[in-house]
């Protein structure tokens, strides 16, 4: 009686059976974020080693890309070493004030959008720990 | 990988609610118009009163004598249809998805809890399906329709947690949108669109029960 | 089983189908949804969502052993479902069916809205239904006998103008020999209400007029019977699917009260012809309201009872139930009056469950019985479910204020052998009320 309803059981069964080429693990050695401000957490840390990630994404020059500063609460792309996202990007919402949590998904997911390379998956980045 | 999924999550579930809004709105539009035009000499009894009076009753579990005698069914639709609800709304992805987009922050449902619900929205649809086999009722009057808007219903919370179960890698969460996404595109076209229709089929026989024939219709 | 498989052999259908083509069926199909049908019937139709709930309430179904082709949803999906599917091309031979669940295996109670979540109006589809067949000339031959007499002569029964007069001059003779001042005032300017009847009571059922005359007299109401046209309140043609018909109907209904300068007019126990008053041919004339208030027996007799202008001699003691009607109690919410002029009547009213507004049908209503013999067998075994009811609440006497549900619960009485006797609100009124010695 009916093919639409088989048809679409048969292409999950397929689809099932793709292997599963995974594009994350390759080269993203084990660090994670460190960031106590957003606990509870739901979903593991996000996978994250500074140095390797920068290395790879050619960011060794470029540290305002995410370090930035801000002037009269507007974001400027200066860096600013000393200071941590956290003293501005409070985890509750502010007013004129990007959320902490909402930061680092835009932080990341965005440029990995914009450069199409990098996780963008939800789990992607937070792998749950083994 | 990463340019199909940010085309889903992106564009494409922004074109899947806009049709959605624009092709709901148009039904619901075209519906009342009809009526209006039509079936005048029903709406001149639709009474707000009776309309929620119809509508409270009906949403209590085994008030009504339809629910009284199909007990299963009952808590099967109560409970599937509340999870369906609730998860949409507070699973954790989708908030974060929206605070991304929007900066909208709620408190969501704690991943175990989430797969549970998803588990029992699952079984839910399974009774369904053996239902709609093994009532001999139901089995006499369905139609393809009727496993269409099943299957689209139960594919993104079976892709959804296979996904969380990390079984199929990226393809599951992409494969959960695109699934999310035809169903919300299907709703005002198949069986589903009851979502938009039941609350106004019940106000009206409610009104009907309470200012024509003056008794209940549960 | 479906209809294909129980076709019952009936003139009205075999003539009407042998003269369609599938290309006027799907024309009179298309000009009925482009111009009678509007979102009621969308919505249901594309709301339904087939979760067979609504099965359990029809006593077709439960008395058919649980039959799918007798569940509600079930007949839709054989009628409206195919007809909308297939844009209205389907064979003769199907409108044979279609008409034949619409006609005889529906009863138009709506128990079943109670069931359906969604609220969906069965009896409204297979109403329209109705219609449908009734335009494309397919109809079961005796209810369109009835149809047929409306159109000629105003009533349903083929009653001519001066056999009227006759039975009402004659019923007020006899009663003057137990009352001897009773009158049935006849066409009585500006009395406080006229009292319509339907047809079958001149007909077959003279001794209600009768009683009637004589509760009106015993408490003193100021009272009219006409003599013209309009005096049948019945309306076989609201069921067969002649609106037309029915509209002019009640028209003439309530244009002789005007004419008699009535301030309202009374209706005898009858279910069906207050369902046209009140759902059916008000809502096809363009009329929320009655142009003259109307009340059913049911509402008139509690009011005596109110203002204690019946004196009655005793209650009867036995154990007695009562059959709600479809049309005045699901119908219309008259259980309370009902019940409120039983217990004036009896001591040990036993009630039979579901009762009120969830009661079964009598399965003789929607004009079901007025299909004739060709059915009867269908609708007496399709009421298994009233048979039980009844047994199990041992009454001896049952009250059924309407005379459909007479005729049915006759047959299923008589079928079930259960030995219960029926009894109108007016039987026992008469039976009890004080007589002169
Ligand atoms: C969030 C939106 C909703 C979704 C996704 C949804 C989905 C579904 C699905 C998949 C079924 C399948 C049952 C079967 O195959 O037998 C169903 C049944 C049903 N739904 Fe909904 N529905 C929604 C909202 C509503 C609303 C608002 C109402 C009523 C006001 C409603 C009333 C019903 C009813 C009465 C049934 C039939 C009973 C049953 O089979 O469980 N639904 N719905
Ligand atoms: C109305 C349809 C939808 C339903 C019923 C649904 C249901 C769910 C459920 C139940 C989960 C959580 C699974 C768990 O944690 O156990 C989930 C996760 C998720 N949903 Fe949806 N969702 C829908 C629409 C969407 C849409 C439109 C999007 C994106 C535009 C989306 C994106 C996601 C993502 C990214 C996840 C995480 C996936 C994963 O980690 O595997 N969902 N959804
Ligand atoms: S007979 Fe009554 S319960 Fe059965 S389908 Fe018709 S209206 Fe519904
Ligand atoms: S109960 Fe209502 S929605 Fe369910 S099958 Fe019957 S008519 Fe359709």
């Amino acid at each position: 009686m009916n093919k639409v309803f088989t048809s679409i059981l048969m292409v999950f069964a397929l689809v099932l059976t793709v292997p599963v080429a995974s594009a994350m693990a390759e080269g993203m050695p084990e660090g994670r974020m460190d960031v106590p401000e957003l606990a509870p957490f739901k979903y593991a840390p996000a996978v994250f080693d500074h140095d390797p990630h920068n290395e790879k994404a050619g960011l060794d020059e470029n540290c305002e890309a995410c370090h930035h500063g801000s002037e009269d609460g507007k974001k400027v792309l200066e860096y600013d070493e000393e200071l941590p996202c956290a003293d501005c990007h409070t985890v509750k919402k502010q007013k004129g004030v990007t959320p902490l949590r909402r930061a680092f998904h835009l932080q990341c997911i965005t440029c990995h959008e914009q450069q199409n390379k990098g996780p963008v998956q939800c789990k992607a980045c937070h792998q749950p720990e083994k | 990988m990463n340019s199909l999924y940010n085309f889903a999550v992106g564009p494409l579930a922004w074109a899947a609610f806009i049709i959605l809004a624009v092709t709901a709105v148009w039904r619901l539009w075209s519906m009342y118009t009809l009526a209006k035009q039509k079936d005048a000499s029903s709406v001149a009894y639709m009474s707000w009163k009776f309309s929620l009076r119809s509508i409270a009753n009906w949403l209590i579990p085994y008030k009504s004598l339809g629910w009284k005698t199909n007990p299963v069914l009952t808590a099967v639709t109560f409970v599937f249809h509340i999870c369906f609800v609730v998860l949409v709304i507070f699973v954790t992805p989708h908030q974060i998805l929206l605070e991304n987009a929007f900066g909208i922050t709620y408190p969501t449902l704690p991943t175990a809890a989430a797969d549970a619900l998803t588990l029992i929205v699952i079984a839910c649809c399974c009774y369904f399906v053996y239902r709609r086999v093994t009532n001999k009722t139901v089995r006499f009057v369905t139609r393809t329709n009727d496993w269409v808007s099943l299957g689209l219903v139960a594919a993104p919370f079976v892709t959804a947690i296979l996904g969380s179960w990390g079984v199929g890698g990226e393809i599951m969460p992409l494969l959960h949108v695109l699934t999310a996404e035809a169903l919300i595109v299907a709703i005002p076209f198949t069986r589903l669109a009851h979502i938009l229709f039941a609350l106004f089929t019940r106000a009206y026989i409610g009104s009907e029960f309470g200012g024509v024939r003056h008794c209940k219709d549960w | 089983m479906s209809i294909q498989d129980r076709k019952i052999e009936d003139e009205g259908l075999a003539y009407g189908v042998s003269k369609l083509t599938t290309d006027k069926i799907q024309q009179t199909f298309q000009a009925l949804i482009d111009n009678e049908t509007g979102a009621k019937l969308k919505a249901f139709s594309e709301s339904c969502m087939r979760c067979g709930m609504c099965a359990e309430a029809c006593h077709f179904f439960v008395s058919h052993g649980d039959d799918p082709s007798y569940s509600p949803v079930g007949k839709v999906s054989q009628t409206m479902t195919k007809l909308l599917a297939n844009d209205g091309k389907v064979t003769p031979d199907d409108i044979y069916g279609m008409a034949q669940i619409a006609y005889t295996e529906c009863n138009l109670c709506r128990r079943c809205v109670h069931y359906c979540p969604i609220g969906i109006d069965v009896a409204y589809i297979m109403t329209t239904i109705r219609r449908f067949c009734h335009k494309l000339g397919v109809t079961p031959q005796y209810i369109q006998d009835t149809a047929h007499s409306h159109s000629a002569t105003m009533n349903q029964m083929w009653v001519k103008d001066d056999e009227w007069v006759d039975s009402l001059f004659w019923q007020e003779d006899e009663a003057r020999e137990e009352f001897p001042n009773l009158r049935i005032p006849m066409d009585k300017e500006g009395a406080d209400f006229y009292y319509s009847v339907i047809a079958p009571e001149p007909k077959f059922r003279t001794q209600l007029i009768y009683q009637a005359a004589a509760i009106m007299n015993e408490a003193g109401c100021d009272w009219t019977m006409p003599s013209m046209p309009g005096w049948d309140n019945s309306d076989m043609c609201m069921y067969s699917g002649d609106f037309e018909m029915m509209g002019r109907l009640k028209r003439q209904h309530f244009e002789l009260a005007q004419k008699l300068k009535v301030s309202r007019i009374v209706m005898g126990e009858c279910g069906h012809a207050f369902r046209s008053i009140y759902d059916n041919g008000n809502r096809w004339l363009g009329w929320k309201d009655y142009p003259v208030p109307v009340v059913h027996s049911i509402e008139f007799f509690a009011e005596l009872f109110e203002q204690g202008r019946i004196k009655l001699t005793g209650k009867i003691q036995e154990p007695v139930t009562i059959h709600d009607p479809c049309n005045i109690i699901r119908g219309y919410g008259l259980m309370d009056k009902l019940r409120y002029v039983a217990h004036q009547l009896c001591d040990n009213i036993v009630e039979m469950y579901p009762n009120r507004e969830h009661n079964y049908c009598c399965s003789a209503g929607g004009g079901v019985i007025n299909c004739g013999p060709p059915f009867k067998k269908v609708r007496v075994e399709g009421n298994l479910a009233k048979a039980n009811q009844l047994k199990a609440t041992g009454a001896k006497i049952c009250i059924a204020p309407c005379h459909n549900c007479h005729g049915g619960l006759e047959d299923v009485i008589h079928h079930y052998d259960l030995g219960i006797e029926l009894k109108f609100l007016g039987d026992l009124i008469y039976e009890l009320m004080e007589k002169p010695e």
